[in-house]
């Protein structure tokens, strides 16, 4: 008889790998900005693009925080189709790769006007913190120059809509070809 | 039978080209293996035709232990295939793990790898049927910028450590005027 394992809910990957004092990874209170408005799930993004206040239109880049970071594969989830869907610019904070993941099915990012060298760094405390010091560099430009970036990629951000439209049936014919 | 959160095209085909045993979850019953072998067990045959597969569904997060090159969920999986001498080759496995196949390579004896492996997707991201919808249902939107206040947005869900870092970096730098944030608001048990 093999032994099996259970691991408690608790035990989550995430969990073992921040014990490094460069960063603070102290729990907070929950919070939510006012422009985020009440009532809508945070991860149905249609309910971001149909609801009726239509708050996503207010900003230019989603900082998608993808449901595990130090983990051994990209984990492409709802979360990251949502602002492609929506055509806003993203970064993503989730596992190396994410973006080269993207890449090879592809979709297009924001070289050079963000750096993704983060996508790359396989430390996740490096990584992380790489990625805050990215996000401090964008919130630093002025709100007129980061609406002029999101006009130099109108034709990435339409390119990746339509992909990701397309994208059932791409993949429906890549599988049926290879099984 | 059919209970997994797979889109209605990708179910469609893999019933046309396999002829799926039954569906199984792995997120349904990571608290207790037992459940899944129960489930395979009910299902099991004394002879498994070539196409007949058991559907299996690994698209949450995985558990792995410290300096282990596989998750406990892959782990178990095989184990209980093993146990039940049921051939691994009977797997079809859907995930969005992209690469996992390294992990049944640990876990598979090497003399079985080359003869009797289990099927792997795990290149898709519209499988689940949550992004196909939604992805089907959204509309063309115009790229208007006059509207833009904020220069990002960050939601995030249930806690995470790296969610927890992100958040007390914005804090830390008073970057809430200028990242539109939620955490943890109003979600439990969101992901």
């Amino acid at each position: 008889m093999h032994h099996r394992v259970q691991i408690t809910p608790f035990t989550r990957i995430n969990e073992h790998w921040v014990f490094d004092n460069r960063v603070d990874s102290s729990p907070s209170e929950p919070y939510k900005d006012t422009l985020i408005t009440d009532g809508v799930d945070h991860r149905l993004y249609t309910n971001i693009v149909n609801s009726p206040s239509n708050w996503y239109k207010h900003i230019a880049i989603d900082i998608v925080t993808e449901s595990t970071f130090n983990y051994p594969y990209p984990q492409i989830t709802e979360k990251t189709l949502r602002p492609i869907l929506c055509n806003r610019m993203f970064m993503i904070v989730g596992p190396s790769g994410s973006l080269a993941w993207l890449h090879s099915k592809g979709f297009r990012t924001f070289v050079p006007f963000i750096n993704e060298d983060y996508d790359s760094i396989q430390n996740p405390t490096d990584r992380i913190i790489t990625i805050t010091s990215e996000i401090k560099r964008l919130c630093e430009l002025p709100i007129t120059t980061i609406k002029s970036a999101m006009m130099d990629y109108a034709d990435t951000l339409t390119h990746n809509f339509n992909l990701l439209k397309n994208m059932e049936s791409i993949e429906l014919d890549e599988l049926e070809e290879m099984l | 039978m059919p209970n997994a959160p797979i889109s209605d095209n990708f179910r469609s085909l893999l019933y046309r080209k396999f002829n799926i045993i039954t569906e199984v979850e792995i997120v349904r019953y990571d608290h207790d293996f037992t459940l899944i072998q129960d489930i395979v067990t009910k299902h099991k045959q004394n002879i498994f035709a070539d196409k007949d597969k058991f559907l299996i569904i690994h698209d949450d997060t995985d558990y792995y232990l410290p300096n282990c090159p596989y998750g406990t969920s892959m782990f178990n999986l095989i184990k209980i295939f093993t146990e039940l001498d049921i051939p691994y080759s009977k797997i079809l496995l859907l995930t969005n793990h992209v690469g996992i196949k390294k992990e049944l390579e640990y876990l598979i004896p090497p003399t079985e790898l080359h003869h009797n492996f289990p099927t792997i997707i795990d290149n898709s991201i519209m499988f689940h049927v949550n992004n196909s919808l939604s992805v089907s249902e959204s509309n063309v939107s115009d790229l208007d910028v006059q509207e833009i206040t904020h220069h990002a947005i960050c939601m995030m869900g249930c806690k995470r450590i790296h969610r927890n870092i992100l958040f007390n970096f914005f804090k830390q730098r008073h970057l809430f005027k200028k990242i539109a944030t939620s955490y943890n608001s109003r979600e439990p048990n969101a992901s």
